[in-house]
């Protein structure tokens, strides 16, 4: 699982975030959703102190929530299901936003289509080979790309 | 019950281990910093990504009718909706998640 973090190491503006404290904090509350705030064009040049406030306040609400859900989790009855469905829509929110910022269609659906393939030949290990398979065509699209504008 | 010297050496290992993991990639990472590949991959892999975590979390949906299945496509449709109609996180999250729960508790088990 944690294996996604070698592509979140990517795009992550650490360069912004310096002194070893602020980095060893910031690598370690690295989350999906810190990635996706601070993964946009605009967000490669924020401050140090707002990427370090935006990781914070996840950390707190991720420990937070997960508390009043451990102490409040057996006050819900057990005919209400599929509340974890919030992650899935939270996800799915910060996908329309990026794409929103980006104007690109064909990309995600290569995604979507990673997925499928990693989910048929996987099954439990499909996040990484869903990640793995789509980065190796991000890479050979780059290659291509730039042989073709070599020969324009 | 464990005791508690226990426990905190449990909960100090596994945070250990959660930065050396998160971090590591890094320092492969840093020599690459002034390459051109970065920004390529910085404006096309975020969407793809998110793509693929939303997949990972409803992977589980049997593709035949079901009531779990309606209630998974109606969350999607309702979040989405929501959200390019008035682009509020908060609202489109919320909004897709009640639409979900609502449908995956209510409708009855057909088979």
């Amino acid at each position: 699982m944690n294996f996604r973090h070698v592509f979140y190491a990517l795009s992550f503006p650490m360069r912004r975030v310096h002194g070893i404290g602020a980095k060893i904090y910031s690598t370690f509350t690295l989350t999906d959703s810190a990635w996706a705030l601070t993964t946009s064009r605009e967000a490669q040049t924020w401050s140090r102190r707002r990427i370090l406030t935006i990781q914070a306040c996840f950390q707190v609400a991720w420990a937070g929530s997960v508390t009043i859900g451990a102490l409040g989790g057996s006050f819900i009855p057990e005919s209400v299901v599929g509340l974890n469905f919030a992650l899935t829509a939270f996800f799915l929110v910060l996908c329309i936003d990026m794409c929103r910022n980006r104007k690109n269609v064909p990309v995600p659906l290569v995604a979507l289509g990673c997925a499928v393939v990693g989910n048929l030949f996987f099954s439990e290990g499909m996040l990484v080979a869903a990640m793995i398979l789509f980065v190796t065509f991000l890479l050979a699209r780059y290659v291509a790309l730039k042989m073709v504008n070599r020969r324009a | 019950m464990p005791e508690t010297p226990y426990i905190l050496a449990a909960i100090l290992i596994s945070a250990a281990i959660t930065w050396a993991l998160r971090a590591a990639p890094f320092a492969f990472v840093a020599p690459m910093r002034r390459s051109a590949v970065l920004p390529y991959l910085n404006e096309y892999m975020p969407p793809g990504i998110m793509v693929i975590l939303v997949f990972y979390t409803v992977r589980n949906t049997p593709l035949s009718i079901t009531p779990l299945t309606v209630a998974v496509a109606v969350g999607l449709i309702t979040t989405a909706g929501l959200h390019l109609w008035r682009s509020n996180a908060t609202l489109s999250v919320l909004g897709g998640t009640a639409a979900h729960v609502i449908l995956a508790s209510t409708l009855p088990t057909w088979s």
